[in-house]
C-alpha cells in the first residue's frame, strides 16, 4: 500500500485510527486523481505515478501535517491511565457483577421453584451456575484481550497496557453464590486478588481463579510477541 | 481565534479552504486544482496536507462532510456550516487588517527610500 509508513507514524504518534483510516483513503484518491491527471498531460505507466506522488507530498510531510492537528490523538493516547488503568477494573467489576446477578437471578428463581413443587431438578439451575462460572473465568481475559488489542491496534507503548492487564490481574474479581431454599434467602459474594499457585491443592481448589489468571496473561503474552516481531 | 495573526501564514490555508467552500461543495482534489487556478499556482503545498486542515476544520464544526459516488468513484465531499461561513467571516476580517496593515508599511518604507 502506497501509505502504509505514513499510517504508521501517525499511529505510532497517537493519532486515532479511524482518522488514519480516512486520511490514507482519502491520499490514495488524491493520488489517483493526479495520476490520470499526469496520464492526460502525456506521461504514461510508472513516471505518471512517480509525478503524481511527488504532488501528493512526501511521507513525512504528509504525516507532519496531520500530527499538527488538534483534536486527531485518541483517547488512550491521550488519556492513556484513564483508558488502561481506571476504566477496565470498573468495567470488569460493573459488567461482571451485572451479568453475574443476572444469571444468579435465574438460578435462584428455578431453585425456589424447585424446592416447592415436586419437579425435577430444572436445567436452569445448571445452566445459570455453569453461566456464573464462565463470567468468573472470563470476566478479566476479555477485559485483558481488549486492551491488548487496542494497544497494538493502536501502536501504542507496551507499559500502559501491561501495568493495565497486571493491575486488573491483582485486582481479579471472584463472585459465589448460594442459591435460596425453604429458610434461607440465598446471596451473593465477592472476593478480588490475584493467587499464586504455590501449591497443587490451593490451584485444585480456586481453578476458576487459576483459569482466569492464565487466559489474562495470554493477550499480554500476544501484544509482547507482536512488538517483538516488529 | 483571535491569535490568527500571531503568524503571518497562520490561517491562509483555513481562509483559502472556507472561502471555496462558501460557493459549493467540494473534495479533496477539486479544493487543490482550484487553489492552484485561483492563486496562478503561487500557493502549491504538497497536495496531500489539505486533507488534515479539512479534517481539522469539521471536527471544529466549520465544515461537514459526506460521501458520494459520482461518475463510479466514491469521494468525501465537504460542505461549509454556519459555524464555518462565521469563521471564514471572522478570517476575512483579520486577513484584510493584516493586507492593509502590509501595505501600510510597504507604502512607508517605500516613502523613506
Amino acid at each position: 500500500m502506497p501509505f502504509d509508513a505514513v499510517a504508521e507514524t501517525l499511529l505510532k504518534g497517537g493519532i486515532a485510527p479511524r482518522h488514519v483510516r480516512r486520511y490514507v483513503r482519502e491520499l490514495a484518491d488524491h493520488l489517483d486523481d493526479l495520476t490520470a491527471q499526469q496520464r492526460a498531460a502525456g506521461y504514461d505507466g510508472e513516471e505518471a505515478r512517480t509525478r503524481a506522488r511527488a504532488r501528493l507530498g512526501d511521507d513525512s510531510e504528509l504525516a507532519q501535517a496531520m500530527l499538527e492537528q488538534p483534536g486527531m490523538r485518541s483517547w488512550p493516547a491521550r488519556m492513556p491511565w484513564l483508558m488502561f488503568l481506571l476504566l477496565p477494573p470498573i468495567l470488569t467489576a460493573v459488567i461482571g457483577l451485572a451479568l453475574y446477578a443476572a444469571f444468579y437471578f435465574v438460578g435462584n428463581e428455578a431453585a425456589k421453584i424447585n424446592a416447592v413443587l415436586p419437579l425435577p431438578e430444572s436445567g436452569l439451575v445448571g445452566f445459570s451456575v455453569a453461566a456464573m462460572t464462565a463470567v468468573n473465568v472470563l470476566a478479566v481475559p476479555v477485559m485483558t484481550t481488549l486492551l491488548a488489542i487496542l494497544a497494538q491496534r493502536q501502536r501504542l507503548g507496551l507499559r500502559w497496557p501491561l501495568l493495565g492487564i497486571g493491575l486488573l490481574l491483582l485486582a481479579t474479581p471472584m463472585l459465589s453464590s448460594q442459591f435460596g431454599h425453604h429458610h434461607h434467602s440465598g446471596g451473593l459474594g465477592l472476593h478480588y486478588g490475584l493467587v499464586i499457585p504455590i501449591r497443587w491443592s490451593l490451584v485444585m481448589r480456586h481453578w476458576p481463579l487459576m483459569l482466569s489468571h492464565v487466559l489474562a496473561l495470554l493477550p499480554a503474552a500476544w501484544l509482547i510477541a507482536r512488538r517483538k516481531a516488529t | 481565534m483571535g491569535n490568527e495573526n500571531n503568524s503571518l501564514s497562520a490561517g491562509v490555508p483555513e481562509l483559502m479552504i472556507l472561502r471555496l467552500l462558501q460557493d459549493q461543495e467540494m473534495y479533496g482534489y477539486e479544493i487543490v486544482q482550484a487553489i492552484a487556478l485561483r492563486t496562478g499556482q503561487a500557493v502549491a503545498p504538497g497536495e496531500g496536507v489539505v486533507y488534515p486542515v479539512l479534517h481539522g476544520l469539521e471536527k471544529s464544526g466549520a465544515l461537514k462532510s459526506r460521501r458520494r459516488t459520482v461518475n463510479g468513484r466514491s469521494r468525501v465531499y465537504y460542505i461549509l456550516t454556519a459555524k464555518g461561513a462565521k469563521r471564514l467571516n471572522h478570517l476575512v476580517t483579520n486577513w484584510n487588517m493584516l493586507n492593509a496593515a502590509v501595505q501600510a508599511m510597504m507604502a512607508g518604507s517605500a516613502h523613506a527610500v
